[in-house]
């Protein structure tokens, strides 16, 4: 069973879908080794993201930030900044941070587990469509690739 | 002296949406009491109009995320009703192992994450995590194992898209179906342990006074527990069609409120789990009528805090009912019927996690949508919450400090494990296909 997981979490639509833009990335450049690494896409998982971490003893997540810094900041978070600042992170009940915590009380978490985001509008802003082109995406991807390959 | 005394509950936490309370109490009676959902026009009736019944159930499952496969069943009912068309017992069969895993899924959501931390004086499911985890880490098991049966049909467990009018487009593999059985036979101690434990709940001892005289509503079936099928039928002995519930049932609009109203010969009534145990406790299986004896539980009652035990019974039943299903599987048969779209009317009726779900659609010659219109249980349901909060502040005394009156304000709006997401209905919109 492979060990590394990374998730890309959110809707599939609109500025939330950064998770699905990210594992499509990742999954196209072919810098991560399929044989040692789990990738996926996750439409709004709540709790059920708990799930996912079965077995897994090195995690990221990636996600759509809402934290009032500059739109398309770089955020890179453990699992303990998270869990420590949730209400920086959640808008509603059984969020990202909730459901981490949740995990982190029950000892269903891996020992390491990264948060990746970019920074977005808030919920209610008239930017409906997603920011990122490729140049932009390519930061997060870079970061994302060299923790995993400090993993590996 | 007797005091005026306002709440104001701005925003009701851990229930699906927003919802919010406003109480004044003058002279030790309740002047006003106002149910506020937050319901923004969401023209889902509206959307359906001029599109192929090919279409439907991808945008109902969009009504509600917690119960996307209720909206698709509801549908396909009415849709195959219009359509004359009959599935077969195998598809049917089907149907019911689809739902199986929706009521598994949202009522082990909700009992774990939402009523139980309220329950056992805690803020959140977090909070509850550090003195219950072994409980929690239950609720998740039998949680996920919903969604993997939700999955198993529907392709995902988030607006599925396995389900098609007629059928299913493909049957699950013999090695998924026998992976899922096992699975789910390893949970049935997870099922009576849950029970077991839940009938030691202190609130039902501080509530045993709680009873109520009330309507209730579900469906019927002479054969089986409710989820697909059957006739409407009441605890006061009335049973209607599904066919008739406009004639019964009337829509109305509140003025503090968007969400609608809906009352049965002008009266409110209840839908959901503790409805359909209380007129159908007979069809349940001979393990839960021994286990709910053995902790000394006993339906019917009219007590709501016994929603939660309600849930978790239906929960069992589902497991079983799934397990039979599995072992029975007929893999070699069709999982879709042949049929013609035509022009007419369709009625379909089932049994969401919440309570009855109604639907109707008027189809044109090519099976384009005319008209549609669909009936939530959660709005059926809040003409019932506003009277049992009036009856159950009464019960607790309404001298109480206002922050216990609040605190058991929520409690009785969370025994409905209301949705408020699942809305539906809008006013007056005309909409043009560009």
């Amino acid at each position: 069973m492979k060990k590394i997981t990374i998730l890309g979490v959110g809707s599939p639509l609109g500025q939330d879908c950064l998770g699905w833009l990210v594992i499509e990335q990742l999954l196209a450049r072919h810098h991560i080794n399929l044989q040692r690494v789990h990738l996926e896409a996750l439409d709004r998982p709540g709790v059920s993201l708990l799930d996912k971490m079965v077995g897994i003893e090195r995690g990221i997540i990636v996600d759509a930030i809402c934290s009032g810094a500059p739109l398309g900041t770089l955020h890179c978070f453990s699992k303990e900044t998270v869990i420590q600042s949730h209400k920086l992170f959640s808008t509603h009940e059984l969020g990202l941070a909730e459901t981490l915590i949740l995990g982190e009380r029950l000892h269903l978490l891996p020992k390491e587990l990264s948060i990746y985001g970019l920074e977005v509008a808030p919920e209610h802003s008239t930017l409906q469509e997603p920011l990122w082109t490729e140049r932009e995406l390519e930061p997060l991807l870079l970061k994302i690739e060299e923790q995993v390959a400090a993993w590996v | 002296m007797s005091q005026k005394k306002t709440i104001d509950i701005p925003i009701l936490a851990r229930v699906e949406g927003e919802g919010a309370l406003a109480l004044t109490i003058s002279k030790d009676q309740i002047t006003t009491l106002a149910l506020k959902i937050y319901e923004p026009p969401r023209m889902f009736e509206k959307f359906l109009e001029g599109r192929s019944y090919q279409e439907i159930l991808d945008i109902v499952a969009r009504i509600c995320g917690i119960c996307p496969v209720a909206y698709q069943m509801s549908a396909v009912n009415a849709i195959e009703s219009a359509f004359q068309a009959q599935v077969t017992p195998w598809i049917a069969a089907l149907r019911r192992l689809f739902y199986c895993g929706e009521w598994i899924e949202s009522h082990s959501l909700h009992i774990h994450l939402l009523a139980l931390p309220d329950f056992l004086g805690f803020q959140s499911a977090p909070a509850m995590a550090e003195k219950y985890p072994e409980v929690l880490k239950r609720g998740l098991r039998l949680q996920s194992f919903g969604n993997h049966l939700i999955r198993l049909l529907g392709g995902r467990s988030v607006h599925p898209i396995g389900a098609c009018v007629g059928g299913f487009y493909k049957a699950p593999s013999e090695a998924l179906v026998k992976e899922t059985l096992i699975q789910a036979q390893n949970l049935l101690q997870d099922c009576e342990d849950l029970i077991t434990w839940l009938s030691t709940l202190p609130i039902l001892k501080t509530t045993q006074e709680y009873h109520q005289e009330f309507t209730s509503i579900s469906l019927y079936h002479p054969h089986e527990y409710p989820m697909i099928a059957g006739d409407i039928v009441s605890n006061r002995g009335d049973r209607i069609s599904v066919e008739e519930f406009t004639t019964y049932f009337k829509e109305f609009q509140v003025p503090y409120s968007t969400a609608l109203h809906c009352l049965f010969n002008e009266k409110p009534y209840l839908v959901g789990p503790l409805a359909r145990i209380n007129h159908c406790f007979g069809h349940l299986p001979v393990e839960i009528h021994h286990l709910l004896q053995k902790s000394n539980l006993h339906f019917p009652t009219q007590n709501m805090f016994w929603s939660i035990i309600a849930r978790a019974v239906e929960v069992y039943y589902a497991l079983l009912e799934a397990i039979k299903i599995l072992s029975q599987a007929r893999l070699d048969e069709k999982t879709q019927i042949l049929f013609h779209p035509r022009a007419g009317v369709g009625f379909g009726a089932t049994e969401a996690p919440r309570g009855l779900l109604w639907h109707q659609y008027q189809f044109n010659d090519e099976g384009k949508v005319e008209f549609a219109r669909i009936i939530p249980p959660t709005s059926q349901n809040q003409a019932r919450i506003e009277e049992d909060l009036k009856y159950s502040l009464n019960q607790l005394g309404l001298s109480q400090p206002k922050d216990k009156i609040a605190a058991l304000s929520e409690q009785v709006i969370r025994n409905y494990d209301p949705c408020i997401s699942c809305a539906t209905h809008f006013l007056k919109v005309e909409l043009q296909h560009l």
